[in-house]
């Protein structure tokens, strides 16, 4: 093969505030004529900059690029740029941007010649529109055409579909692909999305994290139409993503988003699971390393903000079973090694040291604080890593019904249109965004918790004494289902955070910040505590509203996680609720599968199990609400503590009789039923409403 | 109907304000200030005996001229001034020095220059609206997105192809604000400017009302032409925004 483009040693560094930084540092290489090559490497490596030299748009320091033989120093129409952000010209009508780099014919030439590629590229009837009235992925498509009609010989591409919406990025893939077998140009691509690159390319080059240098290059020897999910792609993609994260070892979290993609033929599944949360990447990790085929659609880009930072010990045992420990103890999170107690009222704290759970074979006495953007993009590529197929930016709009009502998979929005993925079982993990809970009406709020949430990181918040200073502390607020948190994040980083009724809560527009430091101040352990704190960005609120579902499974579909039930977060129950729903999940699904029953009966057990737990969640919360300083007494006595602990280290799916909510029910009726108890006063008449309502 | 909606507080504010204004003349009894009744049946004298066409006719072309004098000069120098830096470093400060200059300042040297005729006020508009557009043009060739330029660049594409299908266009929308700015300041200027030295126009119309026998309502009504027909002028600038070619820009409202 004739050599096509020749990239000698080239370097190129810039001056930076923190002086000089080296972008490119001595990248070598060769494309030959016809050939595809597509170059992978970390976001911010110097990619882009590389391409910008190779096209001729900026010179390097040194080293040279020659293209046939001839030494490039300036942009021309025998290669052209297609960037990620497009450069297609929004005041110029379809026709007119494509014909923009045609000369020397007669206008109306011109003009066949662009409505031709247009209509290649499947924009026939727009040639008369502007960009502005078009879609994200034709404007793409427009520029694409734009590239073709001038017939370079060379298309450098720059990430140019990462800005699209997942599935119209691999629509757009298969449309190169068909035009590239029509017409042959060389092809460089850069991208940060390896399965991009081995979908595509001839041979994939890896660069290494800034300053940019070649670290490996792999044949990619198979024909196309390539299937994604074949064993043979999936080798070299898992190869070539250990080769980009040999790097950095030791910081999973940064790595490559690209670990996790799927094709659009290869999204149809057993089990399609929405939402790559923690409920949804645990039941992925389970299903995968039970060989189930499954799907996970998830419409963030991980990774994204979450507020709930705190684990229990019991769901340690989730993490031991699918893999996950490790990466958590890498992770250098904090360990949460007891929650302490504060009331607003009493002098003296109480507190929680966690023990091991030897029956769920737990033998650390600690759980931890997570940064949840961290904790669970780690946790959805850990599923990937465990062979969870992965897309992310996916909208799933609603599950498909068929006539009797079983699921048969769900629509995801792809550009204007939709597509439906089909599955055998459908899991819906979205969360409070309850996508099934929603459409299906199954959703019941919980009349008596309509709770609001204010919250922010800090820099500066003492946390108290030493022994417990990495603890969670929970405050007792005076309001009515008034508490705080305390959690660390990391060694100076703090979450506080407020709950309050919704009555209670500023309306929109209200100051925020008064009503956040007035909350801070009712409380005699927190305020000295936030006495020097420093907000890292703005306060953030958000509904706790408690609901319940109808149902948590039915013919071919089930809820995990917060899309299952949502409770107040009073004992950092969610990422516990997520993982054991996620665990009695994966075990029902694959039974299910294995019986070939996935109606509804087959998910009974389930739902009953889940219940179990959820309930007794709920009658506990129910409970402490309905007077807090009940809980607290019983808690500062030995003896009742034990039987607190089960609950408070989150181990209640089990099944059992739960004894430490039956001692907080028989403590209140002692207090309801003693007119002169001096606690009388303090019962809340909303919780003990809300009890009978569960 | 809902832009009728959307209309209804600012009407009732303006009723609102003509009955305030006509319960304190009445309650005053002032001799000289007018009932808005005055000021319509003033407006009617006005429309009847022909002066208002003739006033209005004088200070639209006065400011037309000078409007477009401006744009000739303003949008060819702004694009020069943006595209080649030295053009930009020679002149910028020079402009920066005279656009904080009121116009009105300029009104004691314009006589001197031209006289008290119709090429004083012309001078004086053009003066206040072509820094304005000068400005807006320069720096909108100056936010032109590097991808655009690098695209032209890329395609090898004539200097002239260059100007006329990425600079022009890319900068028109900025060309156009510059346009409704400076037709503003022009508006604002002709009436001053006919209120010092001239016999016609809107601004005349005030001062000689005042002038000869204290028609107050001949006054008010000047007033309200000269508001209306600010608000007109703008519409018709507005106008330029929803051209096809330049709504990229703009809010996207399709």
């Amino acid at each position: 093969m004739r050599t096509k483009i020749e990239v000698r040693d080239v370097k190129k560094g810039f001056v930076s505030d923190k002086g000089p930084l080296q972008v490119v540092d001595g990248v070598s290489f060769t494309v030959g004529d016809g050939e595809f090559v597509a170059i992978v490497g970390p976001s911010g490596c110097g990619k882009s900059t590389l391409m910008n030299i190779i096209a001729g748009f900026i010179r390097p320091d040194q080293g040279s690029v020659a293209i046939d033989g001839a030494e490039r120093s300036q942009p021309s129409a025998k290669g052209i740029l297609i960037s990620q952000q497009g450069s297609v010209f929004p005041w110029l009508t379809v026709r007119e941007n494509l014909m923009f780099g045609l000369d020397g014919h007669a206008r109306r030439e011109k003009a066949e010649l662009a409505d031709h590629y247009a209509a290649i590229v499947g924009l026939k009837g727009f040639e008369k529109s502007y960009p502005h009235q078009l879609s994200g992925g034709m404007v793409k498509r427009v520029e694409l055409a734009r590239a073709l009609v001038v017939k370079p010989e060379i298309l450098f591409m720059d990430e140019p579909f990462s800005a699209l919406d997942a599935l119209t990025n691999l629509r757009m893939r298969g449309e190169l692909l068909r035009i590239l077998s029509e017409e042959r140009h060389t092809v460089l691509l850069i991208t940060h999305d390896v399965e991009e690159a081995v979908h595509l390319a001839d041979r994939v080059l890896v660069l290494s994290a800034r300053p940019a240098k070649i670290q490996a290059s792999f044949e990619v020897g198979l024909p196309h139409p390539r299937k994604l999910t074949s064993p043979e792609v999936q080798e070299l993609r898992v190869a070539i993503l250990h080769d980009l994260g040999a790097e950095r070892p030791e910081s999973e979290a940064d790595a490559a988003p690209a670990a996790r993609v799927a094709s659009p033929a290869g999204l149809d599944a057993d089990v399609v699971i929405v939402g790559g949360g923690p409920a949804g990447a645990i039941l992925g990790a389970y299903l995968a390393r039970a060989g189930v085929d499954h799907t996970i659609l998830d419409k963030a880009v991980h990774p994204r903000p979450h507020v709930g930072e705190s684990l229990l010990c019991a769901t340690t045992r989730v993490f031991q079973e699918i893999g996950f420990l490790e990466t958590i103890e890498r992770g250098s999170f904090v360990r949460k090694h007891g929650a302490l107690w504060t009331h607003f009222a009493e002098e003296r704290p109480v507190a929680l040291p966690f023990r091991p759970i030897p029956h769920l074979g737990i033998e650390q006495p600690w759980s931890w604080h997570v940064d949840r953007s961290r904790f669970d993009d780690a946790l959805l590529r850990h599923a990937a890593s465990q062979g969870s197929r992965v897309l992310e930016g996916a909208q799933v709009e609603r599950v498909e019904l068929d006539d009797d009502g079983r699921a048969v998979g769900v629509l995801v929005r792809e550009g204007e249109g939709r597509r439906l993925v089909r599955a055998r079982i459908v899991v819906d993990a979205t969360g409070r965004g309850t996508l099934l809970g929603r459409q299906l009406r199954l959703k019941r709020t919980d009349p008596s918790f309509r709770q609001f949430a204010v919250h922010g990181w800090f820099e500066g918040v003492d946390r108290g004494e030493a022994d417990t200073a990495e603890w969670i502390h929970l405050h007792v607020l005076p309001g009515p289902r008034a508490w705080a948190w305390q959690i660390p994040i990391s060694a100076g980083v703090t979450s506080v955070g407020i709950v309050c009724e919704s009555d209670a809560f500023p309306k929109a527009g209200h100051d925020l910040h008064r009503f956040f430091s007035e909350a801070v101040a009712s409380s005699p352990a927190l305020a000295p505590r936030m006495a020097g704190a420093r907000p890292l960005h703005a306060l953030q609120r958000e509904g706790n509203y408690s609901y319940a579902m109808d149902r948590l499974a039915g013919d071919g579909w089930l809820l995990v996680g917060d899309a299952a039930r949502f409770v107040d977060p009073l004992f950092s129950s969610g990422l516990s609720v997520a993982a054991e729903s996620a665990r009695a999940a994966a075990a029902a699904i694959r039974s299910a599968l294995a019986d070939g029953d996935v109606s509804a009966g087959a998910f009974e057990g389930y739902q009953r199990q889940l219940r179990t737990g959820l309930d007794a969640w709920r009658e506990f919360i129910g409970l402490y609400y309905r007077l807090p300083r009940a809980f607290l007494s019983l808690l500062a006595d030995p003896a009742d503590r034990e039987l607190l602990r089960e609950v408070l280290q989150g181990d209640v799916y089990q099944g059992g009789s739960f004894p430490g909510v039956g001692r907080l029910r028989a403590e209140i009726a002692r207090v309801e039923a003693d007119p002169a108890h001096p606690w009388r006063a303090e019962l809340d008449e909303n919780a003990a409403k809300s009890l009978v309502s569960a | 109907m809902s832009q009728a909606r959307q209309a209804l507080p600012s009407v009732a504010v303006i009723a609102l304000l003509i009955a305030v204004w006509w319960a304190v003349v009445v309650a005053t009894g002032s001799a000289i200030f007018p009932t808005p009744w005055q000021v319509v049946t003033g407006t009617v004298e006005l429309i009847e005996d022909g002066t208002l066409w003739e006033h209005i006719g004088a200070s639209l072309l006065r400011v037309t001229t000078g409007f477009l004098l401006a744009v000739a000069i303003a949008v060819p120098l702004g694009l020069w001034m943006g595209w080649v830096r030295g053009a930009f470093k020679t002149l910028n400060p020079i402009f920066q020095m005279l656009r904080p200059i009121s116009p009105i300042a300029w009104i004691p040297i314009a006589i001197l220059w031209f006289g008290v005729g119709n090429a004083s006020p012309i001078y004086l508009i053009f003066i206040s609206s072509v820094f304005p557009m000068i400005v807006q043009t320069t720096s909108g060739v100056h936010t032109i997105e590097r991808r655009y330029l690098w695209a032209a660049e890329n395609f090898g594409v004539t200097r002239s192809t260059l100007f006329s299908q990425v600079v022009i266009p890319a900068v028109l929308p900025q060309i156009i604000v510059g346009m409704r700015i400076g037709l503003g300041v022009a508006w604002l200027v002709v009436v001053a400017a006919e209120m010092i030295a001239l016999r016609s126009g809107l601004g005349y119309l005030i001062i000689d009302s005042r002038n000869a026998g204290n028609r107050y309502d001949l006054v008010i009504a000047g007033m309200i032409i000269i508001g209306l027909i600010g608000l007109m002028l703008d519409g018709v600038m507005r106008l330029l925004e929803g051209i096809p070619s330049v709504r990229w820009r703009y809010a996207h409202q399709d």
